[in-house]
């Protein structure tokens, strides 16, 4: 992995994380790596991929970045800082979306409440909470009527504006999107990457996926994760130009419909 | 919120709820509404039957016993609450810590909870009550003592379950501290669980109280208590019958309240439980 960024935005440096194994009458046998090593850098503004099979570690790695799990060896730095040091002194700055939407709003809350919770992390400075939240609401073109609704009310594609809108609300500038749009269905799946384009403003994404199509249409640059190391890290810009078998694996096992079909080719078959 | 709209529509409930609020307000305004001094003795007017002058009759030393009820809501119902709010307590700080604490603390607290479950909790009560003496406060200490390892390891796994949820990573992600999301997430979801389990509980502490109070172990006379009342109308069972009535109906009315007012709340709190699931799309 390049360290070459000269003021680089997140650095990840040889983290390490194990899990404990136990055998079936539930005694710790050994432990089990499941990051070994991983290093690499995202810069300021960049959107990044993480690209892996299940149980590659993503997850894993994506709680290690954020802060929720404490990794066994190795750093996360934020702007030179540790995770939690940076977390505190910039609170709201950090934001996450979760893939299953229907635990990541409290099931008692109304729309409401669950944006204005991330905006007042934010400090919540300059307009009142009302209006910042249909502010927000309208910036994920959410109706605003939903505003006063339960999250059982609300359809999968709604409610997973509304955790978007909630990561938006704090003005973070580096948010992680954790199999954001995995549980979405394909139709759904291409509005909302629109929108994570359209709102991306200057905020670091890092995009957590394992459907190699999504981070191809998404990211700048990605990251393939593989049995908790790090494979290759492709340009999406040049990706026929990476030489990794894995990539290659990867990409001939994803389905393609042929070109007259889709009417646009994706950018690998148009170089192979 | 849709729980008060719910428990509206729940008719018994509401009716034990009711209830049980009468004889609470009761017990606290007693002192203005009973005709009597509970521990007036007038023997001359011993077991007097039903009538105006008193409404339930008297007992064994001529006491008027609605006014003995009466007051003895405060030990019974009020002692019962006591010792529920203690319990409740304890195991909200001792379970939340560790539910969020895990490792060590977790282990240590857990462990000591099963070696305190594995007593029969009312034999556990007896021996108390036995070693401390007889007397109200060691048999709020003994159930205490008896009940909070239940509370503990309820709310610990209720903690458990909810700390995993994608809210409250978000929540600490974004910056929020632990007593923010205690306060706003965790309580809030364990609150229904709670609540069910105390009020279907406090009929159980009734009970007891009323049960050491029958043994002589509980409240000491001349205070009046149901099981005590119950225990002094045992000795003339076989002349007056009637005398166990009041307040043996009172115990069962009570209890009976609360145990349907824990099943109603634990539908109302239920969120998947609403009648209708009205949808705004």
């Amino acid at each position: 992995m390049s360290l070459h960024d000269a003021d680089p935005f997140l650095v990840v440096r040889h983290l390490w994380k194990h899990y404990p194994e136990r055998n079936r009458s539930g005694w710790r046998t050994a432990m089990r790596p499941i990051l070994k090593d991983v290093s690499f850098s995202a810069r300021r503004g960049e959107i990044l991929g993480l690209l892996g099979e299940s149980g590659s570690g993503k997850s894993t790695l994506s709680r290690c970045i954020l802060g929720l799990e404490a990794p066994d060896s190795g750093d996360v730095l934020f702007e030179g800082q540790t995770v939690r040091y940076w977390r505190m002194r910039h609170r709201g700055s950090c934001s996450v979306v979760f893939q299953d939407y229907v635990t990541s709003v409290n099931p008692g809350f109304h729309i409401r409440d669950i944006i204005a919770e991330g905006y007042r992390a934010g400090g919540g400075e300059g307009r009142s909470e009302r209006e910042a939240v249909a502010a927000l609401m309208e910036r994920v073109q959410l109706p605003s009527r939903l505003a006063e609704s339960l999250p059982h009310q609300l359809s999968g594609g709604q409610l997973q504006r509304v955790c978007i809108a909630r990561a938006l609300a704090s003005n973070p500038s580096f948010i992680v999107f954790d199999e954001a749009v995995s549980a979405l269905d394909v139709s759904i799946q291409t509005q909302v990457l629109d929108l994570l384009r359209n709102i991306k403003g200057d905020m670091t994404y890092l995009f957590i996926t394992h459907d190699i199509q999504m981070a191809a249409l998404l990211c700048d640059r990605f990251l393939l994760l593989r049995n908790g190391e790090l494979a290759a890290a492709v340009d999406c810009a040049a990706m026929s130009a990476s030489s990794s078998p894995y990539l290659r694996e990867l990409v001939n096992s994803t389905v393609v419909f042929s070109s007259e079909f889709t009417g646009t080719p994706t950018a690998w078959e148009s170089s192979a | 919120m849709t729980f008060w709209q719910s428990l509206k529509r729940d008719r018994p409930g509401m009716a034990c709820l009711c209830f049980l609020v009468l004889v609470a307000l009761a017990g606290l305004l007693a002192p203005y509404i009973v005709p009597y001094d509970p521990a007036d003795i007038d023997v001359r007017n011993k077991f007097a039957s039903c009538g105006w002058t008193h409404w339930l009759g008297t007992d064994h030393l001529g006491r008027d016993i609605l006014s003995r009820l009466v007051y003895g809501t405060r030990a019974s119902l009020g002692f019962s609450l006591l010792t529920m709010g203690v319990t409740v307590s304890i195991g909200i700080v001792l379970g939340m810590s560790a539910g969020f604490l895990r490792g060590k603390v977790e282990a240590f607290l857990m462990r000591l909870c099963d070696v305190m479950m594995s007593f029969p909790s009312e034999v556990m009560i007896l021996a108390i009550v036995g070693m401390l003496g007889p007397g109200l406060e060691n048999v709020v200490l003994a159930c205490v003592i008896a009940k909070w390892p239940w509370y503990t390891r309820m709310i610990r796994t209720v903690t458990r379950q909810y700390a995993d949820m994608n809210y409250i990573r978000f929540a600490r992600v974004a910056g929020y501290g632990t007593p923010y999301i205690i306060r706003r997430h965790l309580l809030p979801c364990a609150a229904g669980e709670i609540i069910v389990l105390a009020t279907l509980d406090t009929g159980a502490v009734i009970l007891m109280i009323s049960a050491l109070s029958f043994l002589g172990l509980g409240v000491q006379p001349p205070t009046p208590e149901w099981g005590m009342m119950l225990g002094e109308a045992k000795d003339i069972m076989i002349l007056y019958p009637e005398q166990m009535l009041p307040p043996g109906i009172t115990i069962l009315l009570v209890v009976a309240a609360f145990n349907f007012l824990g099943d109603s709340l634990r539908d109302a709190l239920d969120p998947w439980h609403h009648p209708s699931r009205e949808v705004t799309v």
